[in-house]
């Protein structure tokens, strides 16, 4: 790497033969190791990576951000000439927000809540410059200005909870650029938020690095954001560079093996998108199924108008087919499928499976019916309970349903092994598995059932992106094999574009589009869906490189551990 | 529990002091009774000996009687006084608080309410009564001190019950078919009981304290010698023979103090994410 980029400047920030040891016991010796990179004074590097892979270590590194548990071992950090590493508490005080600022990826935890957004965002001033108050009101008003909020003046005033993510998120930019600061360090600054708020977000932090002239070293695992927002792209695995270079040559000429994994793991449009199924046997009908949280007093007096989570959802689902639910958070999706399993009474409406009225059943009658529907969730750290091996996880189904404990093992066992789990693994418990390996013990105890209906609640958004491939590959396979009906909730576009034959698109809890997914995705009726289909991020990128070359090469790496 | 468990233990020096003082005074409180078979109401020489003289460790009392023979059965009978009643408490709290958190509705409202009926009412009051009522025998006093513990018990449980309740791995026991009572028993309590354990070890020193206090009212049962019977009886020779009072005193706050230790360290062992890593394989 060369310490001029083409444009001839001296970069800002330069890490040298950065490494930063682990705790004894970890899996590894060091969490980062042989960083090198460089940033100028003008460009937005991206550093890509998976979980693990050290890229949030190296950029809480310079700022000295590390837990108490993580040392820089050797190695220098430059800012300026300067070497962070060795800087003093007093000196990198004077250099956190001042000269580089740091955006984090939830907005919600970095704000006080008790304090007022003008408090805040002066606090950062106050506490590099002496100035007189009206100054420093005029100041924040104006940054609010910049990063786009609605009527600065009054914003001051109020508390961080009145705001939604995205303003939450900008509230936290205008505070990192309260001291004009030469570089922004942003860590995973959109992954908490919706697409269409991602998006705006992104723009505002391209447009920002253009006017003020910053450097930004942007973080993230999506290769989506990094098409959309990079100058160059610094790729990271198992805490090492293994790829760096302007982001054009890393995105669509991708040299180094690992980097074109990642790439090719990302869901293209041309999935699935055959329409399959027409005349299979239908096995869920609904009639127009609603939800509404009652209105609960929140004073003496004042009544919360009631929330409506489903507003007249009507379903068909054919053996075979795979169902895409799209939609933002807030969208109902999630409340469809909890309605769907009764883990959450319906207002109004009903539904059955096959022919029987699921909508309807006594709780006796609905436990032994259960086994038709089952899902899986969408956080496989949450769903296992940590205190049962994954015999009893898996088993416990069969068990209810009569199958005595010899036949519960060996069905366990042919059940992992079609989710490609090993039949060792019935004896051990969840957190000796990683995140794509319990999803896919979650997926074992869903089919074990024989269900004909499986429901996959963002099954695959809290995984990486290589094993999110796999996950859905895994989810695809299994739906032509036991010819079941998949009902697919998610947040990606992409992912449910690669995966469903239908999508429904839905908003405020009403359907607002339906339509084979070929249709929606090349022909969109509705705005909303448009402005869905018109957020993703990388999109360009996405159709540009959406060739054969790319369609079905996907790698077989193993689901390592992480 | 598990090999790794102990370790983490262990290496607490505050779990690991408290873990030796109270195995010692376990080991005494056993074997020692076998060795010397004699009871602690035997006189066996004249009063007010003094400690370290006439062959007697800790002297004897104002009826002649071995101070250190009625140590060592005293903290037989505290420490299982400690350990029963906290048993008690625990059945009763454990029950209660799983079943409110559990099943909320109109059972947690009834049981929440009985809950905090006997926590408005003082625990040495209510104690006194019930050991009045039941008569002073080791059993009164330790189902007594059992029901004026259990309500904070049911309270911790059924906080834990209820954020357990809701998460993921309870939605999926109910999408396949589980019944509440099993879920409750496989998926909620199991994951309960880590702060339901440190708060009982704590408990066991809370109940040693009540007996003592107890027993120092001369509500004790007659029969047993317990480490308050002991001060309670040597209160009036306090200024004659004021070790007669401090030696059975400095055994409770040390007894006390070793099983707090323990309990502040199973705090830190039983926290899940200590044990994630290093029971990580």
């Amino acid at each position: 790497m060369t310490a001029m980029n083409e444009d001839g400047d001296a970069p800002v920030l330069s890490i040298r033969d950065l490494a930063v040891r682990l705790p004894k016991g970890a899996d590894r010796d060091f969490a980062v190791q042989g960083i090198n990179l460089d940033l100028s004074q003008r460009e937005i590097l991206c550093i890509v990576g998976e979980t693990g892979s050290g890229k949030s270590v190296t950029s809480h590194a310079i700022l000295g951000l590390l837990p108490d548990t993580l040392r820089v071992a050797r190695g220098e950090i430059r800012f300026r000439g300067r070497d962070l590493v060795r800087a003093s508490a007093d000196e990198m005080r004077a250099i956190r927000g001042r000269h580089i600022a740091m955006v984090f990826q939830e907005a919600s935890a970095s704000l006080d809540p008790v304090r007022t957004i003008g408090d805040q965002v002066s606090e950062i001033i106050r506490a590099h410059e002496r100035l007189p108050s009206a100054e420093v009101e005029r100041r924040v008003s104006a940054l609010l200005t910049e990063v786009n909020l609605p009527d600065p003046r009054a914003l001051q005033h109020t508390y961080p909870f009145r705001l939604s993510g995205g303003q939450q998120q900008r509230v936290m930019i205008a505070m990192a650029l309260a001291m004009q600061p030469a570089v922004l360090i942003a860590d995973e600054p959109t992954t908490a938020l919706d697409v269409t708020t991602q998006a705006q977000i992104l723009q505002l932090i391209r447009g920002l690095q253009r006017t003020r002239d910053m450097a930004v070293l942007f973080v993230t695992h999506d290769i989506g954001v990094v098409a959309e927002i990079a100058d160059r792209v610094v790729v990271m695995r198992h805490g090492r560079i293994v790829d760096t270079g302007p982001a054009d040559a890393i995105l669509h000429h991708p040299e180094a093996d690992y980097t074109r994994q990642l790439i090719d793991a990302v869901p293209r449009f041309t999935g699935a998108a055959t329409a399959r199924a027409r005349n299979d046997e239908v096995v869920l009908t609904s009639t127009e199924l609603t939800k509404t949280y009652a209105a609960h007093s929140t004073g003496l007096f004042r009544r919360r108008p009631a929330v409506r989570a489903l507003a007249g959802v009507r379903l068909e689902l054919r053996r075979g087919e795979t169902l895409g639910i799209v939609g933002e958070s807030g969208s109902g999706k999630s409340t469809l499928a909890r309605c769907l399993m009764r883990l959450t009474p319906l207002s109004s409406g009903s539904f059955s499976i096959g022919d029987v009225p699921f909508s309807v059943l006594d709780e006796n009658a609905l436990r032994a019916e259960r086994h038709r529907i089952q899902m899986v969730f969408q956080d496989p750290y949450a769903s296992l309970n940590p205190r049962q091996r994954v015999e009893a996880i898996v088993g416990t189904g069969l068990r209810l349903r009569g199958a005595g404990p010899d036949e519960v093992r060996a069905r366990v066992k042919e059940m992992l092994g079609l989710v490609g789990l090993d039949g060792s693994a019935m004896d051990r418990y969840p957190h000796e598995f990683s995140g794509g390996q319990r999803q896919r013990i979650a997926i074992a105890r869903a089919l074990v059932l024989e269900p004909a209906i499986l429901i996959a609640d963002e099954a695959v958004s809290a995984l990486d992106v290589s094993v999110q491939a796999q996950v859905l590959d895994l989810l695809a396979e299994l739906r032509d094999r036991l010819h079941l009906a998949l009902i697919f909730i998610t947040h990606d576009l992409l992912v449910a574009a690669q995966v469903a034959d239908r999508i429904m698109v839905m908003n405020q809890g009403a359907v607002v589009e339906e339509g084979p997914t070929a249709e929606v995705f090349t022909n969109p009726q509705d705005d909303y869906t448009r402005r869905l289909l018109a957020a993703i991020p990388g999109r360009d990128w996405l159709v540009a490189t959406d060739g054969p070359a790319h369609g079905k090469q996907r790698p077989e790496t193993p689901d390592t551990r992480t | 529990m598990n090999k790794g468990f102990l370790r983490r233990l262990l290496t607490h020096t505050g779990g690991a002091l408290g873990l030796a003082f109270l195995a010692l005074v376990v080991l005494v409180a056993v074997f020692y009774p076998m060795v010397n078979p004699r009871t602690p109401w035997a006189i066996v020489s004249r009063p007010f000996i003094p400690p370290m003289t006439d062959g007697f460790l800790l002297g004897t009392d104002m009826l002649g009687r071995d101070v250190f023979v009625g140590l060592v059965h005293g903290a037989r009978f505290s420490l299982l006084i400690g350990l029963l009643s906290t048993l008690v408490s625990l059945g009763i709290g454990i029950t209660i608080g799983a079943v409110a958190g559990f099943f909320r509705g109109w059972i947690d409202e009834v049981l929440m309410r009985i809950t905090e009926f006997f926590q408005i009412i003082p625990g040495l009051v209510l104690i006194m009564v019930l050991v009045v009522v039941m008569g002073p025998s080791l059993w009164s006093v330790i189902v007594g001190i059992g029901i004026i513990t259990w309500p904070n018990v049911a309270r911790i449980m059924r906080a834990e019950v209820l954020s357990l309740r809701t998460r993921q791995f309870v939605d999926a026991a109910r999408c396949i078919g589980q019944p509440p009572a099993e879920i409750l028993f496989t998926q909620v309590l199991p994951n309960a009981l880590s702060p339901v354990i440190v708060v009982a070890s704590v408990m066991v020193a809370t109940a040693i304290l009540i007996e003592s206090g107890l027993s120092f009212l001369g509500l004790g049962d007659p029969n047993v010698m317990t480490w308050g019977y002991m001060i309670g009886a040597a209160r009036p020779y306090l200024r004659d023979a004021w070790t007669l009072s401090a030696i059975p005193g400095v055994a409770i706050v040390l007894t006390v103090l070793s099983i707090n230790m323990i309990g502040d360290s199973l705090t830190t062992a039983l926290n899940p994410r200590h044990a994630r890593k290093g029971e990580r394989a």
